[in-house]
């Protein structure tokens, strides 16, 4: 064989590796739609806690706030920021209160969130094929399968976070100061601090730090992205960084201040007071073992590129992000939290993979022609192994049953059926394979599904009272009063803060026509 | 300008005083557990890491961080 054929056997080679991890990528992408496609057409709550979200949208539909009284009748009240169920408003407008409005926006943010991500990464290294893969491998994640297509507001915190972090990255890549070491900055100082520029740069960072707002007033744990963009401002620029951060925790002040005013201190006691639950330790660490074993590659190729920087570059806002995203993921240990609490780190990790790959193949192809001929390979081989790890697939068609035999995995799992106060069943088969482990979330839900939901809200409809259901969906269904949200009465009741005596009295006088339990 | 031996510092700074701080937690009896528990001394093994992350900083001096 010439130099010249194996050069092109080579390149051949890579090609059709690159080609292989795009193809694998894109099928987790047909996965993730079609997972969501069936969640659109689900009419109940598939995640406890979906219906109380769209509860919260439709009051806010009607002009009124969420965050209310619990200690009266319906019991109601939202524990969370208001901007994700503001979102939902137009659409109910539109179509009314369904199911499908709150994770189709949901299922857009992601989309958003992965085209963000792979478009930093085609702007600072300019290689399509890596962009597309950093894109997609964060769709691919379980966790963002798993919750993506929910009406839960996490994944359109996540699209705001990833969106500031890069305006702002993009921002400060603009401004010249902000980039020059100490001693340039000192001997160019005289040019550079006309008042006008100064104040110039600075406006160039407040498109970011509005989406940052627009973050933590979709949940609250986007305080911990905040800390890292404004960490990042201060390795840049102290004096800049302290002013913008005067002012961001102004304007963040006054709007909670002025909900809490508008509320009558229910915005206070509901999204804070009611938040503060017990952290588990064994929790916490499960999901970080369970976090890093599915997400190894991405993981390990983000923690070099923050090394790298940390000890021979400058740290990116994007390696700041992730040691922050890294470290507040342990908000997972919380009561009542869960897996969707690392997708903020899977997105920064995400960022930084591409970035790093990026970086070592232009270093090398420039520098050093022998390892960008190994890595060229080799990075698609890493992303083929993150695709691996974060195996995922419903098996309930043949086609779904022929690609789980292909990759040597089973076509379907034991798992027994959920049960709060009714006894433990046995384990039953499940047509959904995923290497997370045992999982509620992931299955398409079947007619099967749908019907049973229709049998509960059955008995909603035939009763003569309203409806006590730790769940919203069977209550829109039957068309009754949402009434409490059941884990939001738990943690003010824990917390000394429920007055209980009107709850009690209903039930002692059977005023309720059914009792539904399901948390 | 941050440099690395600012950040260095700092982050050694951060560390030891979160040592300081469980530990002395430990001592008025926080905690569930007799002693050191699990959770404190995930926390020892954080902070202190942090600190040597610091020191390990420190060497690189006046290049910006």
């Amino acid at each position: 064989m010439t130099l010249a054929s194996a050069v092109r056997a080579h390149r051949l080679f890579c090609i059709l590796l690159i080609l292989l991890a795009l193809t694998v990528f894109l099928g987790y992408l047909v996965i993730y739609s079609s997972y969501a496609l069936a969640l659109f057409r689900f009419p109940f709550d598939y995640d406890q806690g979906e219906g109380f979200e769209l509860m919260d949208s439709l009051l806010f539909s009607r002009g009124q706030w969420p965050y209310r009284d619990n200690s009266s009748y319906p019991f109601y009240s939202s524990n969370y920021p208001p901007l994700f169920h503001l979102l939902i408003v137009p659409l109910i407008w539109l179509v009314g209160p369904q199911y499908w409005v709150g994770r189709l926006v949901s299922f857009l943010a992601t989309l958003i969130t992965a085209g963000t991500i792979g478009w930093v990464i085609h702007k600072r290294i300019g290689r399509p094929w890596l962009a597309a893969l950093g894109g997609l491998a964060f769709l691919a994640s379980n966790y963002v399968y798993h919750v993506g297509p929910l009406f839960r507001l996490h994944m359109t915190m996540v699209m705001f976070e990833t969106v500031a972090i890069v305006t702002i990255g993009q921002a400060v890549a603009n401004l010249p100061a902000a980039n020059r070491g100490g001693a340039e900055q000192k001997r160019d100082r005289g040019a550079q601090d006309s008042r006008v520029s100064y104040w110039r740069d600075s406006l160039r960072l407040l498109p970011g730090l509005a989406l940052l707002l627009a973050a933590g007033f979709t949940k609250q744990t986007a305080i911990v992205t905040c800390a890292a963009a404004f960490a990042f401002l201060f390795l840049r620029g102290p004096r800049r960084a302290i002013q913008l951060a005067v002012l961001f925790a102004a304007v963040a002040i006054g709007l909670f201040g002025a909900i809490n005013l508008a509320t009558g201190g229910q915005w206070w006691l509901n999204t804070i007071v009611a938040n503060a639950n017990p952290w588990l330790l064994e929790q916490a660490i499960g999901l970080y073992r369970q976090w890093f074993r599915l997400h190894t590659v991405l993981t390990l190729l983000a923690a070099g590129l923050v090394i790298y920087e940390l000890y021979w570059q400058r740290l990116s806002i994007f390696a700041v992000w992730f040691i922050f995203s890294v470290a507040g993921s342990a908000m997972a240990g919380k009561w009542g939290a869960g897996e969707s609490y690392f997708t903020t780190a899977i997105a920064a990790s995400c960022i930084l993979s591409g970035l790093g790959a990026g970086k070592l193949l232009n270093w090398t192809e420039r520098r050093f022609p022998k390892g960008y001929a190994v890595l060229m390979p080799a990075i698609p081989i890493l992303f083929l192994l993150q695709a691996q790890l974060v195996f995922h697939l419903p098996t309930h068609t043949s086609l779904g049953q022929a690609i789980a035999g292909l990759a040597g995995r089973p076509i379907e799992v034991m798992i027994a059926p959920q049960t709060s106060c009714s006894s433990p069943q046995p384990p039953r088969p499940v047509p959904y394979v995923d290497t997370a482990g045992q999982t509620l979330l992931g299955r398409p839900p079947t007619p099967a599904d749908i019907a049973a939901g229709q049998r509960i809200a059955a008995y909603i409809q035939d009763a003569d009272g309203p409806p006590l259901s730790e769940e919203a969906g069977f209550s829109f269904f039957a068309g009754a009063d949402v009434v409490t949200n059941p884990t939001q009465l738990r943690n003010l009741f824990l917390n000394d803060e429920l007055q209980m005596d009107e709850l009690l009295a209903m039930i002692n006088d059977q005023a309720f026509g059914v009792i539904i339990f399901r948390a | 300008m941050v440099t690395k031996r600012h950040l260095g510092l700092f982050l050694l700074t951060v560390g030891l005083t979160a040592i300081i701080a469980i530990l002395i937690s430990d001592m008025m009896g926080a905690g569930r557990h007799y002693g050191i528990g699990p959770v404190q001394q995930l926390a020892l093994t954080a902070a202190a890491l942090i600190a040597i992350l610091g020191i390990s900083l420190i060497p690189f001096g006046a290049r910006p961080a």
